[in-house]
């Protein structure tokens, strides 16, 4: 009886995960996966300014650029030397690892988009890569990849 | 035994109650928080949905009057005001990712105030293809003066011409190929620089790429373009299009600080003929799907279809050339 009692205890304990995981299905933000983000009080203050979604790109960006140096932007910026959407963040990081930040990515609208659309795959659990297969489907449409 | 059958009897009241109580919770819709872009933009600004199923969506402002539009969609934007939430249902019958958006100018970043919905499930997402101007081999952000002198018009292209001048144009300049490659500016110097219409003076000859410019649209098409203007362009460009909307002066004072022809720029005057008659309709087309290099124009690409994209290019000439109908 013992047994059974646990058999049953055990299969309500499933059934009650799926509704929940069915109830959750329609939900946003995945708040599973912990993404890096630099503080803000370690941005310039265009950034510390700036709406809400540019000042997260900034923060993920710059301290993540072994993600970002793979993502490519479909900005325009390759005529400009960007070699990936890394680049519309950050121009330069000196040998103590201070960042010199680029504004560039204030006024853009697809560099945000991108790095947003980066994010929330992370968050979601997909990879780096699958981010980079997503980025290159969606904003091609648009413009020419930074990245060859 | 008893006992077993009261352990048995919670269980089912136990499995039922959390059945019921998933069910009602996937029928609540999800709430979504809206503040100017500067204080958070849309929050939640990612949702999931499936094809077929009703997503019913709840509107709250938290500080001033919103509005929510759903790009690539015939759904009609709603505005949503503080003590006044707004609840709507979207049923997607594609899979895809779409983007929602404010046509509400509440701050000077609110085009930033976007969002997305993930659709899963059966149906085709086409293969990208690369914009026109792409496969044409065009760049955007080159300089698109294509005289040596700078546009000076006498007077204001009008398409509203004779038949027997219409007669003369070449069945060259009539194609839709054509129109989309070239500026005004060239249109003018390539029929001038026919010997057949010499004998037209310069008036005549803009009017004749008045006219070709107006061929290549429609009422329907001005009217969409002039809609779509007046929602997402004119706070930034001006109703008139002279590049004087109500944020033209904070973004002139941006650029003014930051002197980098990379970052936020002035909105474009659409007014100058310069601005507007050397610019092939292409290349327009691309900066409206993609967006400005850092300039603060937004890219519109996920969110106007093609036909809007060129229906808005339609109405930007109309700008410099007069229409028959009443554009400006």
């Amino acid at each position: 009886m013992f047994s059974k009692t646990r058999k049953l205890l055990f299969l309500s304990l499933i059934v009650v995960l799926l509704a929940t995981s069915i109830s959750a299905c329609s939900t946003t933000k995945s708040s599973d996966v912990h993404l890096y983000m630099l503080p803000m009080d370690q941005m310039p203050a265009d950034v510390q300014s700036a709406p809400v979604v540019v000042q997260e790109a900034y923060q993920f960006a710059s301290i993540n650029p072994d993600i970002m140096k793979n993502i490519p932007c479909y900005c325009g910026c390759g005529d400009i030397g960007h070699t990936s959407n890394y680049d519309c963040y950050v121009s330069k990081v000196d040998d103590k690892g201070t960042i010199a930040f680029d504004n560039h990515a204030l006024g853009c609208s697809i560099c945000v988009d991108i790095t947003q659309d980066v994010m929330r795959m992370l968050r979601d659990g997909k990879s780096p890569q699958d981010a980079r297969a997503y980025v290159d489907a969606t904003y091609s449409k648009y413009g020419t990849s930074n990245i060859p | 035994m008893k006992t077993r059958r009261f352990l048995l009897w919670t269980l089912v009241c136990f499995i039922l109650v959390g059945l019921i109580a998933a069910w009602s919770f996937s029928r609540q819709p999800i709430t979504i928080h809206a503040r100017i872009a500067e204080d958070g933009g849309f929050t939640p600004d990612s949702i999931k949905a499936r094809v077929g199923e009703p997503l019913k969506l709840r509107l709250v402002s938290d500080d001033v009057e919103h509005t929510f539009a759903l790009g690539q969609s015939p759904e009609q934007p709603v505005i949503f005001s503080p003590g006044k939430p707004v609840t709507l249902t979207l049923t997607f019958d594609k899979p895809g990712t779409y983007t929602f958006y404010t046509t509400t100018p509440s701050s000077l970043n609110f085009w930033r105030m976007r969002g997305v919905i993930e659709v899963s499930g059966d149906g085709e997402i086409p293969d990208a293809e690369p914009p026109l101007y792409v496969r044409l081999g065009l760049g955007l952000d080159e300089e698109h003066e294509s005289g040596e002198e700078p546009v000076e018009l006498a007077h204001q292209p009008s398409a509203e011409i004779d038949e027997a001048l219409i007669d003369q144009i070449p069945a060259l300049y009539q194609t839709r190929e054509y129109y989309v490659a070239h500026a005004p500016m060239e249109t003018f110097e390539d029929l001038r620089a026919e010997s057949a219409l010499q004998s037209l003076s310069d008036n005549e000859v803009w009017d004749m790429t008045a006219y070709l410019w107006w061929r290549n649209t429609s009422p329907t098409s001005l009217a969409e373009g002039q809609s779509l203007y007046q929602a997402n362009c004119s706070a930034c460009h001006g109703e008139s299009g002279a590049g004087d909307g109500q944020f033209a002066d904070e973004m002139q004072a941006i650029a003014e600080k930051n002197m980098d022809e990379h970052g936020i720029q002035a909105p474009t005057d659409f007014t100058n003929a310069e601005h507007l008659l050397e610019a092939k309709p292409v290349i327009l087309q691309g900066l409206l799907l993609r967006g400005g290099m850092g300039t603060g124009m937004p890219m519109w690409g996920t969110i106007f279809t093609e036909e809007q994209t060129w229906d808005l290019v339609a109405y930007l000439y109309s700008f410099q050339f007069k229409y028959p109908g009443v554009y400006q």
